[in-house]
């Protein structure tokens, strides 16, 4: 297939590219040939809104940064494919047009510049700068590095990939690699911290961590349950915490898997090492509350601490526990006299069930109305409850106790509130 | 319950304000203030639109019924109970959204405030048309119409509403389901799975120029493929999600799912395969817990799925064994398949309870013209209302509702109902089923599944003569019909077989199928049939192998002979496919131990494929006579990327053969004699190329095929290996093994000749 410049098969930007924006495959060549990174620009045809306005933002960073690095266009028309977007082999996937990618002249990744901020325009010229401060600060160390042998390679070359945002990092296959051969044994703890990754970055990894601890608390498949060894799996990982390359992410994925740890043991039966898992939950969540380590962090506390508040009347599979949780629902709406009540469970689908038990009604903050002692304790899927009092306008809310069943816990209803 | 709030926390605020939730305006309002949407004209007498108003929709069935049987009575077209007559036809519309929904339901609906509502929508008639029309119509239940009864409410009085008709239609029909159907979503929370939230959002995306293209031709049964997943679906925000995440050009949807990584332990030490794994984020949407903290196979094809239909682009996900895949459509007819979909089990389907390829393919066929489909939905809504009044025209109406619309499969079910009632005889019946038939070539199992029914109570009372002629009409839709693994052909031969009872007529039929499959089609079927046929005959004592043997020869001389049959594929096509189909079935009586269809087959392939025309590349010979070519081969495994099973009977002969394994530590290869002889020798010899491969090999005999003796060892095979054996030497059976190291080897050999005294 004969190859026709972008400049002329772009059927938006035909009249509107800048000269200065090369095509990938050109700004490649120029790149090796004047030893500069190219900063290159991903983006849709008129298919993608915005594109246009992204295009003229873009324009202009060039313009005033021309000297910098060489600006490169990539768009990707709506006719594009998986095929054609393979051959352009680039440095990283791209899902969500448009976005930035910033590399060496020799095409490795350096920094990307996600579509929040390309599309947004605002900080654009920020980000780009950042980047290639990154890229220089990396060739700077990868020339010492270059120089160097043994355990000082490694450090620098650990110090290159620190230098970028740690997914960007874990794509530098090349420059881990070349870690590893430099320190075999990992003296510098850099070949961990590249190894392990950390969600969602390096799923691979991940597993092998897990599956360690799992040999660990296990002794490689000798021990189960409350038998297992905890403390070698925890003194590894707290070990592991104690290297001093290590940054926030991998302390957070560190201490998640410490709460693993801890969650197996209360799994187990060990009733006092749930404190232990949310005190771990706690320092991971501390360490940067807006990843998903963190917020997942926050999340699994709330899991086990954190009354369960419905969909309004309608309970979904993401309320069930493992264990009996309290749930949660605000009746004033539906309970405004005093009278008896039928509370009735009503499943509207998924192919596992929930048990319900002690139902209670909470007014203005205090308990109003619960079951008498012989039904305590008793899974039921109806109830009736007296509520002799109730001043009008009060605050009303129902409690129970609820667990879910069966491997995948799914199952989604609704209650019925009925005055008898 | 604030929606809004969902919005807020999950930090879209602008999207939240350009969705136009909780009373905020839209780009709409702007466009309502200068234009109303244009009122439909009624067409419907004053006395029914009054008892529409009062809200007895018992009473307004009666009323319907009594206005309709008098139309019913005229001749005349124009002012008879026909489509011609738009008085009549908006009445039997109105009896027919009264009758999926059933009066009670509407009458508890107006009680419940949505009277108005009502009112306005069967006061219109082509409102009414794309909501029926969707393909899947909501039965006795108000989800449905209470989805359009609250879109109307909140948006019925902006000016492009009507454009959004077939939109609110397609939410309506997939959160309503269908007769029979009640799909999970119907029951899922409104505050995770809203449909005027979707309504809003699909309808704010595609004013924002974000839509593909070809949303804005779509109608509410492609629109359903949009909208939302009905057996397995994402929450709302799984949808604001992917707009704001996910945006690649059209055709990439297909690898859209690749946006989230593949994990089996996320990093909380959590199994996919548990309810833990994305238990840490309650308030992320399923996109965003999928895309952040990846998934398998069902959490990505949903992410595809879900990102393809934010955009507006028709797509279904798909279960299938072990595997969850996906499937996307940018234009009519062409579904993509993604993630090895689109076969399999449809979560999103109109027709067959969703059974793709068969499901989809029909679907495109009954809906590819818009005015065609929709002239038979009229015609079904008259031929409907003659069934109501009880009409002796309804089985007419009926017919002509088919004949617009001959393969929707609900218009054919209704005619064969009525045609049952009316006693319709086995001969009837056979032309009936004949020429049906001829409509569905490449629909062939759905065309199967429509005849089931009458099949199973006709069959009984037809001659042996009408069954062939009936299943041979089958058979010619089904060898018209692409193949997909998702097809079995097996439990269909299996219980058509069973309709004969004597063998001659078993023979028959065999050959009919046979014939059909060799010279019709594609040939696609051809594999399935005949695995079936030598599983069912082959290896069943002699009467039976002689009885599949007779068959295929006749079935292959009929298809060889010049101006047989029709073939929808190119020549080069059906060459291929057939010689893919020989080789599948020379393995399927390879595994059979079965000489007679191995034999058989072998010779089929051989004419076919003009092999015993080649020269016999072989120098060495032995004493005596050739034996192995009158036998059969089978092997310990095959490669089938490099394996040429048509040609492993030639093995057996001078002309030589290729067999190839898959790599194995031992690699066997075993053949069985027609009868046992006194061994006059053995010959082996290599396939050409990467001949290294195969050094350390015995050669071993039995009689019985079970108890083994050496013939033959070597450490360093050469490229013809020729072994004599001593007087008295007696074999049935004779295996060749190639002994490798490590992780196994390769084998592939050309001949394989055993030579009697």
């Amino acid at each position: 297939m004969t190859k026709i410049p972008l400049t002329i098969v772009c059927p938006l930007f035909a009249l509107n590219i800048h000269a200065a924006l090369l095509p990938l495959q050109e700004a490649r060549i120029r790149a090796n040939e004047q030893n500069q990174p190219i900063v290159l620009l991903a983006t849709g045809g008129d298919w993608l809104p915005g594109a246009e306005k992204t295009l003229e933002s873009w324009k202009k960073l060039e313009t005033a940064g021309a000297d910098k690095a060489i600006w490169a266009l990539y768009v990707q028309t709506a006719q594009e494919t998986n095929e054609s977007v393979r051959e352009a082999k680039l440095p990283a996937e791209i899902y969500n047009l448009p976005e930035a990618l910033v590399m060496t002249p020799q095409g490795r990744l350096v920094a990307r510049i996600p579509a929040a901020v390309v599309r947004n325009g605002d900080e654009n010229s920020t980000a780009v700068d950042k980047a290639l401060e990154t890229y220089k600060a990396q060739t700077d160390l990868l020339a010492r590095a270059d120089k160097a042998q043994g355990r000082e390679k490694a450090r620098l070359l650990g110090e290159a990939l620190d230098t970028m945002a740690l997914p960007d990092a874990l794509s530098r296959k090349d420059l881990i690699n070349a870690l590893k051969k430099a320190d075999p044994n990992d003296e510098t703890g850099y070949v961990f911290k590249y190894e392990l990754g950390a969600m969602p970055y390096a799923p691979g990894s991940i597993g092998r961590l897990y599956g360690q601890l799992d040999r660990l608390m296990t002794e490689n498949g000798t021990k189960k349950g409350k038998a297992r060894n905890f403390k070698a799996a925890e003194d590894f990982l707290r070990k592991k915490l104690e290297l001093p390359v290590l940054d926030v992410p991998q302390k957070q994925l560190l201490n998640v898997a410490l709460a693993y740890v801890a969650r197996q043991q209360y799994l187990s039966g060990y009733q006092n090492a749930k404190r232990k898992m949310i005190a771990c939950f706690e320092t991971a969540a501390a360490l940067a509350p807006e990843t998903e380590l963190g917020k997942g962090s926050r999340g699994y506390i709330d899991y086990y601490d954190k009354v369960i508040e419905l969909y309004g009347l309608d309970f979904e599979s993401v309320h069930m526990r493992r264990e009996f949780s309290t749930w949660m629902v605000i009746v004033s709406n539906s309970i405004k006299k005093p009278g008896n009540y039928i509370i009735r469970i009503v499943k509207d689908g998924g192919s596992d069930h929930v048990s319900v038990r002690n139902v209670r009604i909470y007014v203005d903050g205090k308990k109003a109305a619960e079951l008498p002692e012989e039904q305590q304790n008793k899974d039921s899927q109806e109830f009736e409850l007296a509520l002799p009092e109730l001043r009008p306008g009060a605050h009303v809310v129902l409690q129970m106790d609820a667990k879910g069943n069966g491997h995948w816990m799914n199952c989604w209803g609704h209650i019925e509130i009925h005055q008898k | 319950m604030c929606k809004f709030r969902y919005l807020l926390a999950a930090g879209l605020l602008p999207l939240a304000l350009a969705a136009g939730l909780s009373g905020c305006g839209s780009k709409s309002d702007d466009k309502a203030a200068i234009a109303k949407p244009k009122k439909a004209i009624s067409l419907l007498p004053e006395k029914i639109r009054m008892m529409i108003r009062d809200g007895n929709y018992t009473n307004v069935e009666k009323a319907l019924k009594t206005e309709l049987k008098t139309l019913a009575q005229s001749k005349n077209p124009k002012t008879g109970l026909t489509a011609e007559n738009p008085g009549a036809l908006q009445m039997a519309t109105v009896l027919e959204v009264i009758r999926s929904t059933s009066p009670q339901v509407m009458t508890k609906m107006c009680r419940e405030g949505k009277g108005k509502f009502l009112e306005a929508f069967l006061n219109d008639q082509s409102w009414m048309e794309l909501y029926l029309g969707a393909g899947m119509v909501p039965w006795h239940n108000d989800t449905g119409l209470g989805i359009l009864a609250e879109i109307w409410e909140k948006d019925g009085k902006s000016g492009d509403f009507d454009a959004y008709k077939p939109l609110a239609c397609a939410l309506a029909s997939v959160w309503g389901g269908g007769e029979g159907y009640t799909p999970p979503l119907q029951t899922r929370s409104r505050a995770t799975h809203n449909p005027y939230w979707r309504y809003n959002f699909f309808k704010n995306r595609h004013q924002e120029g974000a839509l593909y293209p070809g949303f804005e031709k779509l109608r509410p049964w492609e629109l359903r493929f949009v909208v939302g997943i009905p057996q397995q679906d994402w929450d709302d925000q799984s949808y604001a999600w992917c707009a704001e995440n996910i945006n690649l050009p059209w055709n990439r949807y297909t690898s859209a799912c690749w946006a989230a990584p593949y994990a089996n332990i996320n990093a909380f030490g959590n199994n996919v395969q548990t309810a833990d794994y994305y238990v840490p984020w309650p308030a992320e949407s399923d996109a965003q817990k999928t895309q952040l903290n990846g998934g398998v196979c069902g959490g990505l094809s949903h992410l595809g799925t879900v990102a393809a239909q934010a955009h507006g682009i028709p797509a279904f996900t798909v279960g299938q064994p072990g595997h969850c895949a996906y499937a996307i459509r940018l234009e009519r007819g062409k579904w993509t398949g993604a993630y090895m979909g689109p076969d399999g089990g449809m979560h999103n389907w109109i027709f067959l309870r969703g059974s793709a390829p068969t499901s989809f393919r029909l679907m495109e066929e009954v809906f590819k013209d818009d005015a065609s489909i929709e002239r038979a939905y009229r015609q079904s809504f008259i031929a409907r209302a003659h069934d109501a009044v009880g009409s002796p025209e309804a089985r007419d109406a009926w017919a002509a509702a088919v004949a617009m619309a001959p393969l929707h499969p609900s218009f054919r079910q209704e005619l064969q109902k009525r045609m049952a009632s009316a006693g319709t005889t086995p001969q009837e019946w056979l032309d009936y089923a004949t020429n049906m038939l001829k409509g569905y070539k490449g629909h062939g199992y759905a065309a199967l599944d429509i005849l089931k029914d009458v099949e199973e109570a006709i069959m009984p009372s037809m001659l042996d003569a009408q069954r062939r002629m009936w299943l041979a009409a089958e058979h010619r839709a089904l060898a018209g019909t692409p193949g997909s693994w998702a097809l079995k052909l097996e439990p269909v031969l299996q219980k058509q077989s069973s309709w004969f009872q004597s063998d001659g007529a078993k023979r028959s039929f065999l050959e009919d199928v046979l014939t059909i499959h060799m010279t019709e089609g594609q040939g696609a079927g051809l594999g399935q049939v005949i695995e079936w046929a030598v599983n069912e005959y082959a290896g069943k004592g002699k009467e039976k192998e002689a009885l599949f043997e007779d068959a295929f020869r006749k079935a292959a001389d009929a298809a060889s002979s010049p101006g047989s049959g029709t073939p929808s594929a190119n020549g080069t096509e059906r060459a291929d496919n057939l010689k893919k189909a020989y080789g599948k079935a020379i393995v399927a009586a390879e595994k059979a131990h079965s000489i007679p269809a191995f034999q058989t087959l072998t010779a089929a392939a051989r004419q076919y494929l003009g092999l015993d025309s080649r020269p016999e590349t072989l120098k060495e010979r032995l004493p005596g006579t050739l034996v192995s070519d009158k036998g059969c081969i089978r092997f310990s495994s095959l490669a089938e990327r490099w394996d040429s099973p048509e040609t492993h009977g030639e093995i057996l002969t001078r002309r030589g053969g290729k067999s190839h394994s898959q790599k194995e530590k031992s690699v066997e290869a075993v053949v069985t004699l027609e009868r046992p002889v006194k061994l006059s020798g053995i010959i082996v010899r290599k396939a050409d190329g990467n001949e290294q491969r195969m050094k350390k090999a015995t050669l071993s005999i039995s009689t019985d095929g079970a108890t083994w003796f050496p013939l033959a060892e070597t450490d360093h095979m050469p490229k013809v290996w020729v072994v004599e054996a001593d007087p008295d030497t007696k074999a049935g059976y004779v295996k060749l093994t190639f002994h490798n190291e490590g992780g196994g080897e390769f084998a592939h050999i050309s001949h394989f000749l055993i030579y009697k005294r």
